[in-house]
């Protein structure tokens, strides 16, 4: 066990894989020489080489490409994107190249990684602030993950890259500095597709993702002050969705609320509470609650971009309108 | 043909020269003093890219930024207290707080706009000027892109369409020698950009960047010759970038040797050198002064503006959100 | 007043059990050491007996629940039958199932029903629970702001309007048919019965945390195969279609003709088996990771598991049996160890090495599946180390399969919600 920072976290599971499985490579923009602008891929080019860590040209969108062909021949790419505000312009690879290929060929597996970071607060702009989560867990085939705490980020990052379907691994830029014990066993992985559940509860099961989870657990907190006891899961991976984790925590608590930091419309939490629908219908007792961002570009003011982020307050407030 | 400035000319140029360097010193003491938000850009040592190519542009000319375009707005006539205010997130903002430094738009100064997205100002001002040969009008369009963003694959897209249906776009590669951290010898396999002007069949021009009279004149060329309706040019103006890539660079990649080659041929230096014969060094002190004064008054005015409040949006807006209530 | 409870009650390595019955209601009276209800934990059925004479005067677990150890499952009062009406009267009985009541007699001043259109707007929650107990929406007057009948207006009603004990549930406990062949009975729904069949080494008792998830408003039958559970030792079967004809004998003479069919691993076998000769009506058929639909299956994991007479020896073969292998603490194991005698064991290697010689599946069902013209769904676990998962490929073109990320191979005991919804979606395709 160290402590360590969350940028770090990820940094030792790429060194550790990279030490593992030669066929591991990284390319994306600044992340060699320079150790990529969040610092995540710092000392990996002294030690793997030029060949292995790769500073690109900007090309987000072959580069995409060539992360899936890249993958199906042999290697195992990790490719990083610099903000997910610049998913759109892969989108294309993900959507009618990696997504399609296994159920058409079959024989062939895309074990590829693209590492993205999102999210406001930093004062970035509404180019450089976005969570596009719903975007990339749209797409089938494509498993997606968004670790909040460092241990989880290193386990999730190796359960990823060592996975034969692609990832979409999603990081929080306020995240990078979080800092927390994480275990130095190499072999130590955190699975794909299960939930967390980070405080225990009966009254409101609030479902999280990423930053949100931290936010909802605050919520939590000023819940519990009002006697209400509510639960947090941090459901770390989006898709394929931990359905257990969700129907028995709402099958003991009855009112769910889902908290993401992307749009509404159409957006995850929309998602979310439809599938809560589908599968947890008859436990319910009131109406799944959604706390997002509203539907609009992330302002740059601070006390504009303070507004629109879902906070602690915002899904305490929707907690409690639930329980009403 | 008229294609080198006027001494009027020459001399706000200067004074606009000013204005952004100015304007970026008191944004890095801000910085400094935690009193800015998020990455800003400077452009210190570029400032003669964007004010010499905008200098030739009239008003109903469009123009397309990139996130360090402080210059390009400058150049193009948008308000120093609006973008002063903008980048200070307040109210009175050209975009009242909502866009900050990177994604400044001024319709009615046909700035449209700065674009953090790297390419993107590419196709954008593409798009312009084909909206202006479908209107017939004699008006043109130009691009400010960097070296990093000439790798983009929408560049190759945006030229490629560019020289087939000749459209009247300018397109000004600003070659500052570096995509974010990257040097552009990692970035391609050529130094000259401006080769690939060829596969587009328009002609190109290496400019010194550093120098706004040569940018004047080639630009001038160039927009002249989109006027005759005779198709895109490609402009690559040689430059370097002094302050780093943002205010959160970590730097360690950039030498000092370069640093000071390049601080000795200053672009605001280099054109108090070039107008030395016509005007006196009083008269250019006196500009100057008065620039840096303009920007400190549209600091402070800032400083002391309101922040912005939040509204939710009426139903009618594209905008408009489902209540979040249960 | 002395209380029911579970303490120590199979629950040795168990830290909760389901209530699968009580054998009283309350105001009955009853007498020390008399059965008064039966519960279950993930490997044995108990029955707890009265700690007292008394009258038993509330329910507080019901059938179904899962309670923890220690929880007080109903209380027993001193005294006699004859005071058991006043005891009614006064202790409310909300937890046991109620039969409709009659709408007219319950008040009906409600704000919803008063001055609202004729919908009743209510939870899904509260309709839910509203239907198991008998209770008419209408009567009920919601809390919550937002006019909407939830839980809590259902619980604050049925609280204030005792009814009667229904007619008592009929008796779940294990029921040996005139064949041998053990059936459990669970769940107080009326419906086409749900008919489980187990894997290879395993009982009835393995579906439990499935049939909790499932609810008990359906009816459940656990089969125990021969050589299984309470069922006879040795039943001389040596192929799926043996074993099929057992279980069908005993399923005739439960009286069950129609069901809804689930096995699992050698059960899905032997379910096959069974769909295919028509002997009961099966209406929809649910396969869990099954065998018969190709060669392959792991002969050192059964060698392992028919030889193993100890924890230590157990627990490695165990283990393969699931994804995530925390599952299997020692608490399991010597339950599984405890559940399974020096008898069933060898029993067990026998019918190892008829069905499955030399690590073999020598039974081959895939094309008796396509012939079974019902609702199908092949259920795997992608992460299968017994039956390879790619077996699934082998049903037939209707089937529809589910493969579930992280779960081995016993989908049921790792995923259970997941499963119970798609058997559950399997039976409503059946219509
Ligand atoms: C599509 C896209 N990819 C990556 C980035 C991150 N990024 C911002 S500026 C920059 C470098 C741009 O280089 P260049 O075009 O030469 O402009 P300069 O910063 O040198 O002025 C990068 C990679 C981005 N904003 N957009």
């Amino acid at each position: 066990m160290a402590m360590m920072r969350y940028a770090e976290a990820l940094n030792q599971a790429l060194r550790e894989e990279m030490q593992r499985d030669p066929s591991v490579f990284l390319f994306g923009e600044d992340i060699g020489r320079y150790g990529g602008v969040f610092k995540v891929t710092k000392g990996l080019m002294d030690e793997f080489g030029e060949s292995r860590v790769r500073d690109t040209p900007i090309s987000e969108q072959a580069l995409a490409a060539m992360a899936v062909t890249a993958s199906m021949t042999g290697t195992r790419p990790v490719l990083e994107i610099m903000y997910a505000d610049f998913m759109p312009l892969v989108l294309d690879a993900l959507i009618n190249q990696a997504s399609i290929y296994e159920y058409l060929w079959q024989n062939v597996t895309m074990p590829f990684v693209l590492r993205t970071q999102g999210g406001g607060g930093a004062g970035a702009g509404a180019q450089h602030s976005k969570s596009l989560d719903s975007l990339v867990a749209h797409i089938p085939g494509i498993k997606v993950v968004a670790p909040v705490t460092p241990a989880d980020a290193k386990g999730l990052l190796k359960s990823a890259i060592r996975d034969s379907q692609p990832v979409v691994f999603l990081e929080h830029k306020l995240l990078y500095n979080l800092r927390d014990e994480v275990s130095d066993d190499p072999e130590l992985l955190v699975p794909i597709g299960k939930a967390k559940t980070v405080r225990e509860g009966t009254d409101v099961s609030i479902f999280a993702t990423s930053r949100m989870v931290l936010e909802s657990q605050k919520a939590a907190e000023l819940l519990a002050q009002d006697g209400i006891s509510a639960e947090v899961i941090d459901l770390r991976t989006l898709r394929p969705l931990d359905l257990d984790a969700i129907t028995a925590s709402i099958a003991k608590t009855h009112h769910a609320v889902v908290v993401n930091e992307g749009w509404r419309f159409c957006g995850y939490a929309a998602e979310l509470s439809a599938t809560i629908m589908d599968f947890a219908f008859d436990d319910l007792d009131a109406p799944v609650a959604r706390v997002t961002l509203p539907d609009m570009p992330v302002p740059y003011a601070e006390p504009l971009e303070l507004s629109v982020l879902p906070n602690a307050a915002r899904i305490a407030d929707a907690a409690r309108a639930t329980l009403k | 043909m008229k294609n080198s400035p006027s001494l009027d000319e020459q001399l706000e140029m200067h004074r606009k020269m000013v204005v952004v360097r100015r304007l970026e010193e008191r944004l890095g003491e801000l910085h400094k003093a935690g009193k800015t938000r998020g990455p800003i850009h400077r452009c210190d040592g570029q400032e003669a890219v964007g004010i010499g190519a905008t200098a030739v542009l009239g008003a109903s000319d469009f123009v397309t930024s990139t996130h360090r375009g402080h210059a390009h707005y400058i150049g193009k006539g948008v308000d120093i207290r609006g973008v002063t205010a903008e980048i200070l997130g307040r109210a009175t903002g050209t975009c009242g707080g909502r866009a900050g430094h990177m994604l400044i738009g001024d319709r009615d100064k046909g700035m449209i706009g700065g674009n953090a997205i790297v390419g993107g100002s590419i196709p954008a001002a593409t798009g312009m000027a084909l909206s202006i040969q479908v209107r017939g009008t004699a008006d043109v369009a130009m691009c400010f892109f960097g070296d990093g963003a000439a790798q983009t694959g929408i560049c190759h897209e945006s030229m490629n369409m560019a020289g087939l249906w000749k459209l009247p776009v300018v397109f000004i590669l600003e070659h500052n020698q570096f995509g974010l951290t990257v040097h552009h010898t990692v970035q391609s396999p050529v130094a000259d950009l401006s080769l690939r002007a060829a596969g587009y069949a328009m002609p190109a021009e290496i400019v010194d960047g550093n120098d706004t009279v040569a940018m004047y004149r080639a630009v001038a060329t160039a927009v002249e010759r989109a006027r005759r309706g005779e198709g895109p040019t490609l402009i690559e103006a040689k430059t370097y970038r002094m302050q780093g890539f943002s205010t959160s660079d970590m730097g360690g990649y950039q030498s000092d040797a370069d640093l000071a080659d390049w601080n000795r041929r200053d672009p605001i230096q280099v054109s108090r050198g070039a107008l030395a014969d016509s005007v006196s060094t009083e008269r250019l002190d006196q500009i100057e002064a008065g620039a840096v004064a303009e920007v400190d008054a549209a600091v402070e005015e800032a400083l002391a503006a309101p922040l912005p409040t939040f509204e939710l949006f009426t139903r009618s807006s594209p905008y408009a959100t489902a209540p979040e209530a249960v | 007043m002395t209380d029911i409870t579970v303490v120590g009650a199979g629950g040795e390595y168990m830290e909760s059990v389901v209530v699968v019955s009580w054998h009283k209601k309350p105001g009955d009276s009853v007498t020390a050491g008399e059965l008064v209800v039966t519960v279950e934990t993930a490997k044995a059925a108990t029955e707890i007996e009265a700690p007292t004479s008394g009258i038993l005067t509330e329910i507080r677990a019901q059938i179904g629940e899962e309670v923890a150890i220690g929880t007080v499952l109903g209380t027993i009062r001193d005294g006699t039958a004859e005071s058991a009406p006043a005891a009614k009267a006064n202790t409310p009985v909300a937890t046991a199932p109620t039969a409709p009541a009659a709408p007219s007699a319950l008040p009906v001043a409600s704000p919803v029903a008063a001055s609202g259109p004729a919908r009743i707007t209510a939870s899904p929650l509260a309709r839910r629970i509203a239907a198991r107990r008998g209770i008419d929406l209408s009567a009920i007057a919601p809390s919550s702001p937002s006019g909407r009948i939830k839980l809590r207006d259902v619980d604050a009603f049925t609280h204030a309007h005792p009814a009667p004990a229904a007619a008592p549930v009929r008796a779940a406990a294990p029921t040996s048919t005139a064949s041998g062949v053990n059936l459990t009975r669970r769940g107080s729904g009326t419906g086409t019965p749900f008919v489980f069949l187990h894997g290879f080494g395993a009982d009835g008792f393995s579906w439990q945390p499935l049939v909790a998830t499932l609810g008990a408003d359906h009816a459940a039958v656990l089969v125990d195969l021969p050589g299984h559970g309470r069922s006879p030792a040795d039943a001389g079967a040596g192929s799926f279609e043996d074993l099929a004809a057992v279980v069908a004998q005993a399923l005739a003479e439960a009286g069950i003709e129609e069901c809804h069919l689930v096995g699992h691993s050698l059960g899905g076998g032997v379910a096959i088996a069974l769909a295919e000769t028509g002997r009961v009506n099966v209406r929809s058929l649910t396969l869990i990771a099954p065998a018969g639909l190709g060669p392959e299956i792991d002969g050192d994991f059964l060698d392992g598991f028919c030889r193993a007479t100890q924890a230590e020896s157990l627990k490695p073969w165990l283990m393969r049996l699931f994804s995530d292998t925390s599952i299997v603490s020692l608490g399991y194991v010597q339950a599984t160890l405890k559940a399974r005698g020096d008898d069933l064991r060898q029993a067990q290697a026998v019918l190892a090495g008829r069905l499955f010689p030399n690590g073999t599946q020598a039974g081959e069902m895939r094309a008796a599946l396509r012939r079974v013209a019902v609702p199908q769904k092949i259920i795997w676990g992608e992460g299968d180390r017994i039956i390879p998962m790619r077996h699934a490929l082998g049903a037939g073109p209707e089937a529809a399969i589910h493969l579930l990320p992280n779960v081995g191979h016993m989908p049921h005991v790792e995923a259970p919600a997941t499963v119970a919804r798609l058997i559950l979606q399997n039976a409503r395709c059946a219509g």
